[in-house]
């Protein structure tokens, strides 16, 4: 299995195609032979974990693409079993806590006790730390996160963090002040145009680069979609038209129907059949504050300017509630309530 | 209860009957030959008494093993000698009827004909049907009856419903004799009892089995059960007759087996049917509900007689009745076109049936009581007596019997109070009275009223001084009537004259017809007021009760000492959401309202309790508010209505949200939504039938962690990659976060042809359901059903359905896991119609 995406992607950091200037820092910074707690964030799709993966074969040479995955049990206090998959070379262990749900203050302490209690066998030749790479940190609970605190200062000697998160907000301030902060901008639409053409060239294809501009903006400035998406088409038709459909995820289809239903009728009806396509798309595991996104961006497209500061402040105000409370579903559906009477005024004012 | 009749009993100088009937504790009663009895009582004057199980037939006691009982409450008066057997009441001299005066009303005036029950008609019919069915049927094997089996039957409904009264009444008029399974009880206790009675044991007449107690005690609770099934299906209850005292009573003592007196089959002594009747359901344990199951299985299967269950609903939904019936019990057997078990299940018992009732209870208690111990309560003391006890006959009963209880206390007080204030001036404090009967009256009926109140209380002077006890018509045969009246205010302050209490056409047979038209206005007139005095009259002791049918009116108005004799009612969750998604309010604001400066702003009166409404709904908070907001849009007409209302749904779910001040902040939640929502109904969508529905949340969340769980062990769990791939490689699904994985990689991934992915048949199939989007219809949700409470319907994850469901993912495709939550019910209610309370059915109108 070889997804492009995977084939290739870039295992060093000479080869990565944008954020040069990036690149040269980090080689900078390997090569000083000091090497601090990290934390990189930036928005998906950007090439966090692939730049991070570069950053580690930089560290210690190519032994660090021998992966393998690791079952993990954990004990949690009431005896229950804790299940964590973890990936691991052997200088470096990657694991995502927030799997663990509540529990994850326990899955970071015992991780890093354990990899920091073993020191590395050969220091002379190699580095006299291991690394964890812990994702999605921006998930954790504050317990956790305050138990990360206390170990990265405990084991700062045999082992550095490389924490990844989209957004440093919701990380504590004593955790942001003890690493780097290495901020990962998204690609430019141009930059992921260079790199589907790039990918089109190794592959043997051709595409237009007018094609390639139309996938790279579909695609949300995110590179994995854009790749995808790429692939995508050309298993569905080869050679391209120019008026060929990108390939979008289904549920992204599915949020972009529910919108021209939201814009088409403003009816209690509608905000129940509304709701029933909520549900199928929380069913099928797709995050409410991601549905609430992509619907507000789908909607932002098609309505007047005058709407759109109150629907973003809206969109905003919703996501936010939904964070802090229990069932998404009742912020879905209260944001879509005040969309579609927001619209239907304006539809009345308009003398529809 | 039946502790009680008891120890009364043994108060009792007790005659030979009587004593017999608390020494046999044990085991079957020859009740055919009793019912017998009671049915030829009147026409026999022999004193035949001694057979029958007396009054405590309607007692479900608890000593007894297995009991079996006459069906009708006539058994007692068939030990009176020579009195009616229809009117238990009216032997006062015998000493049953003095044993039958302790026992509760409830007992003592049971219903005996189906026209007295409180049971919808068509459910008679229905249970009836049945059980001619399955009597006729009786001593054929399941096998040999064209494929309907009618062995098992299931009666469900509510406490108080009807329906061990429909089953004993129709055991009497359908003839067939009861035996009825009793739990076993503790070994010790049940010696010191034995020992307690051995003399009456001895001479026991019924009662000729003593079971192996000591073996008993050590049996499991199925095991005794299916014994009992299975000795009441080969042996018939032994008959005897009170004078065959000694002769039977030597069979006691047998081990295990019922003495069989009328072995052969045709030969049983009273040729009646026999029916098994299962109330007491076995104590039973989890781990023996499969065992359970088996023997209702084979009592399906292979009973000769057939059995009937009866289960009483509780708050708790119908777990109890889930756990002992689950739908594999219930279902149609191949070959046959019947269920094998048949299920019928009864409401709540309507406003009018219990007035009916009650109304019943009363004039029986009347005519059997002397004069003081019974009051005459008026209509709208009745109606309030049905309307405090939710639709049971049983609490209403029992309401009645402690209210009449309460007024015999406060009459003899006022007696005693009359006698002293002979000569105390009495003033018409009428300005002092509160006005809280929900009738505005004006202040000119007030003024009369209060005349009349002078007026009558030199009458009741003059009255009780004339009669000095209390007898006061000679004319009346059976309904006397007590001619005090209250010269205090403070017992009853709004007292006035009820005007329309001669609509009971039984009292009008007794009344003189012109006392009905005086009264009709003319309050004051001294002729109409002291008529209304005269025997056969009710005479009004509570407020008068404008419009019985509306609830809250109603008990704002019943006097407290009604109310401390309701049943502590709680609301099924269907009503609850009813009172508040349909928020009726009155005709205009409060007076605090008014201070509102925006129009907008002001709500006229709400004429329910939120806070009420969802004190007496036992779920949790978040469960009701996940009801609210599942149902909440369909009774709203206006879109900006809806949004301010999803607001307040949004809020209250944020009360919800933190962990850390759940507990304290979790019934704020559900009181800011119940509020909002009725608060921002402007314009209520147009009444009309709308069904409840479950919340959607927990299935969606099922689903998601079905899904979830199924990627897991599809994608990321080392072994399910062992095909084709390198174990312990890993693949881009794991370097993603799952949230990437699911949100970008999945939807894209399943459409590449599977040579290109190298992704298993398995992980294709569930790329494929996965990526597959319904249009939400409301079809397939799960209706809340009239009974039904709270219950999440969340099975326990348990792994072994997470292999099952990924393996069916595997091998049958793209179906998703189905939710079956809804179809377990479906049996009982398709051919009963929804029956509701009344207040309901104004609602939903």
């Amino acid at each position: 299995m070889a997804l492009w995406v995977d084939k290739y992607r870039p295992t060093n950091l000479d080869k990565l195609d944008y954020n040069l200037t990036l690149s040269k820092q980090l080689k900078h910074l390997v090569s000083a032979g000091d090497f601090p707690h990290m934390m990189v964030y930036g928005p998906p799709g950007a090439g966090k974990k692939t730049r991070v993966m570069c950053l580690l074969r930089e560290l210690y040479g190519p032994g660090v693409e021998k992966l393998k995955v690791e079952h993990r049990t954990f004990k949690t206090p009431s005896d229950a079993k804790l299940e964590i998959i973890t990936i691991a070379s052997n200088y470096h262990i990657e694991l995502n806590p927030s799997d663990a749900g509540t529990q994850d203050r326990l899955v970071v302490q015992d991780i890093l006790k354990e990899i920091a209690s073993s020191h590395q066998l050969d220091t002379q030749t190699q580095r006299s730390f291991k690394v964890v790479v812990l994702t999605e940190v921006d998930k954790l609970s504050k317990d956790a996160q305050h138990a990360l605190r206390r170990t990265m200062e405990l084991y700062v000697s045999t082992c550095r963090l490389i924490l990844l998160c989209n957004s440093t907000s919701k990380v504590l301030s004593p955790i942001r002040s003890r690493c780097l902060g290495i901020r990962i901008p998204a690609p430019t639409v141009p930059e992921i145009v260079t790199v589907l053409q790039s990918i089109a060239r190794k592959e043997g294809i051709s595409v237009s680069g007018d094609f390639a501009t139309r996938i790279a903006e579909s695609s949300d400035r995110n590179l994995r979609k854009a790749i995808l998406s790429f692939e995508a088409c050309r298993v569905q038709q080869y050679p391209f038209v120019s008026n060929q459909p990108i390939q979008k995820a289904d549920w992204e289809v599915y949020v972009e129907q529910t919108a021209s239903e939201i814009l088409g009728e403003q009816s209690p009806k509608c905000l129940l059949a509304v709701r029933g396509r909520m549900y199928e798309l929380l069913s099928h595991c797709i995050p409410a504050d991601i549905i609430i996104k992509s619907l507000t961006n789908v909607l932002l497209r098609s309505i007047d300017r005058s709407l759109k500061i109150e629907l973003v402040q809206w969109a905003a105000t919703y996501e936010h509630r939904l964070q802090l409370g229990s069932k998404p579903i009742f912020h879905l559906e209260a944001f879509v309530a005040k969309f579609m009477s927001l619209y239907k005024r304006y539809r009345l004012n308009l003398g529809y | 209860m039946s502790s009680v009749v008891d120890m009364l009993r043994r108060q009792q100088p007790r005659p030979a009957a009587t004593s017999s009937t608390a020494a046999a504790p044990d085991v079957v009663v020859p009740s055919s030959v009793a019912s017998a009895i009671a049915r030829e009582a009147p026409a026999d004057p022999a004193p035949r008494a001694t057979t029958t199980t007396a009054a405590a037939t309607h007692a479900r006691s608890s000593q007894p093993k297995a009991r079996s009982s006459t069906p009708s409450s006539s058994s007692a008066a068939a030990s009176s000698s020579s009195s009616a057997a229809s009117d238990p009441a009216q032997s006062p001299l015998s000493a049953n009827a003095a044993l039958l005066a302790t026992l509760p009303w409830v007992e003592r005036f049971a219903p005996v004909a189906a026209a007295e029950l409180c049971v919808h008609k068509k459910r008679i019919e229905e249970v009836e049907a049945w059980i001619q069915i399955a009597i006729q049927q009786a001593g054929r094997r399941a096998g040999a009856t064209n494929g309907k089996a009618h062995k098992v039957l299931l009666l469900t409904g509510p406490p108080g419903a009807g329906k061990t009264a429909l089953i004993r009444s129709l055991a009497s008029s359908l003839r067939f004799e009861i035996c009825e399974w009793v739990n076993p009880v503790r070994e010790s206790w049940k010696h010191s009892m034995a020992s307690a009675s051995t003399a009456a044991m001895l001479s026991a007449s019924g009662t000729s089995e003593e079971r192996a107690s000591n073996q008993e005690a050590n049996l499991s609770t199925v095991v005794a059960f299916q014994e009992f099934l299975g000795r009441s299906d080969r042996y018939n209850t032994v008959a005897v007759e009170a004078n065959q005292t000694s002769t039977t009573s030597s069979n006691a003592g047998l081990l295990g087996v019922l003495p069989t007196v009328g072995q052969a089959d045709g030969s049983s002594p009273s040729n009646l049917g026999k029916v098994i009747l299962v109330e007491d359901m076995p104590h039973l344990v989890p781990s023996q509900y499969a065992s359970f199951h088996d023997v209702v299985r084979n009592a399906a299967a292979h009973a000769r007689y057939p059995v009937i269950f009866i289960i009483s609903d509780t708050r708790n939904g119908e777990s109890e009745v889930r756990n002992l019936f689950p739908l594999d019990v219930l279902e149609t057997l191949p070959g046959y076109n019947a269920p094998r078990v048949h299920r019928i299940s009864f409401n709540a018992v309507s406003q009018t049936a219990l007035v009916k009732a009650i109304t019943r209870v009363h004039q029986l208690a009347l005519r059997s009581s002397s004069i003081l111990e019974v009051p005459q309560l008026d209509k709208s003391e009745i109606a309030t007596l049905a309307l405090t006890s939710s639709g049971d006959v049983r609490a209403a009963i029992n309401a009645l019997q402690f209210y009449c209880l309460e007024q015999k206390v406060l009459q003899r007080r006022r007696f005693a109070e009359m006698e002293t204030s002979k000569t105390r001036q009495v003033e018409p404090n009428s300005n002092g009275r509160s006005t809280s009967t929900g009738t505005k009256r004006s202040l000119q009926e007030e003024n009369a009223s209060s005349e009349v109140r002078l007026d009558r209380h030199s009458k009741v002077r003059i009255i009780t001084r004339k009669s000095g006890g209390a007898k006061f018509s000679p004319d009346s045969d059976a309904e006397d009537c007590v001619v005090i009246d209250d010269s205090d205010d403070e017992t009853t302050q709004d007292f006035i004259p009820a005007r329309k209490i001669d609509d009971n056409p039984e009292d009008q047979s007794t009344l003189d017809g012109s006392d009905d038209d005086a009264s009709g206005d003319n309050e004051s007139t001294e002729p109409g007021w002291l008529k209304r005095n005269a025997p056969g009259a009710r005479r009004p002791l509570a407020k008068q009760i404008p419009d019985a049918k509306d609830l809250s009116v109603a008990v704002v108005a019943a006097p407290t000492s009604l109310l401390a004799t309701g049943r502590d009612t709680s609301l099924f969750l269907f009503h609850a959401l009813g009172k508040i998604l349909n928020c009726k309010r009155g005709p205009a604001c409060l007076p605090m309202e008014e201070l509102l400066t925006t129009e907008s702003n002001r709500r006229r009166e709400l004429l329910m309790n939120p806070e009420e409404v969802i004190d007496q709904t036992h779920v949790s908070p978040e469960l009701f508010v996940a009801y609210l907001h599942q149902n909440y849009s369909e009774f709203y007409a206006d879109l900006d209505d809806i949004s301010h209302a999803a607001d307040h749904l949004s809020d209250a779910d944020l009360l919800l949200g933190g962990w850390r001040n759940k507990d304290s902040l979790q019934s704020h939640a559900s009181l800011v939504a119940a509020r909002g929502i009725a608060y921002e109904r402007q314009h209520p969508a147009p009444q009309s039938w709308r069904p409840l529905h479950k919340p959607e949340w927990f299935a969606s969340v099922r689903a998601q962690r079905t899904s979830r769980d199924t990627f897991r062990s599809l994608f990321l769990v080392p072994r399910a990659l062992s095909q084709g791939l390198d174990a312990d490689s890993p693949t881009p699904f794991h370097m993603l976060p799952v949230r990437s994985v699911i949100t970008e990689l999945l939807p894209i991934v399943g459409r590449f042809p599977a040579p290109r992915t190298g992704l298993n048949p398995r992980q294709m199939s569930f790329l494929h359901f996965f990526a597959r989007f319904t249009t939400g219809g409301r079809a397939t949700i799960a209706k809340l059903d009239e009974n039904d409470n709270d219950e999440r319907d969340e099975p326990p994850v348990d792994p072994t359905a997470l292999v099952a469901a990924s393996s069916s993912l595997a091998s049958a495709p793209a179906i998703p896991p189905p939710i079956t939550e809804s179809s377990t019910r479906q049996t009982a209610t398709v051919n009963a119609p929804l029956y509701m309370l009344d207040d309901d059915i104004e609602e939903f109108d």
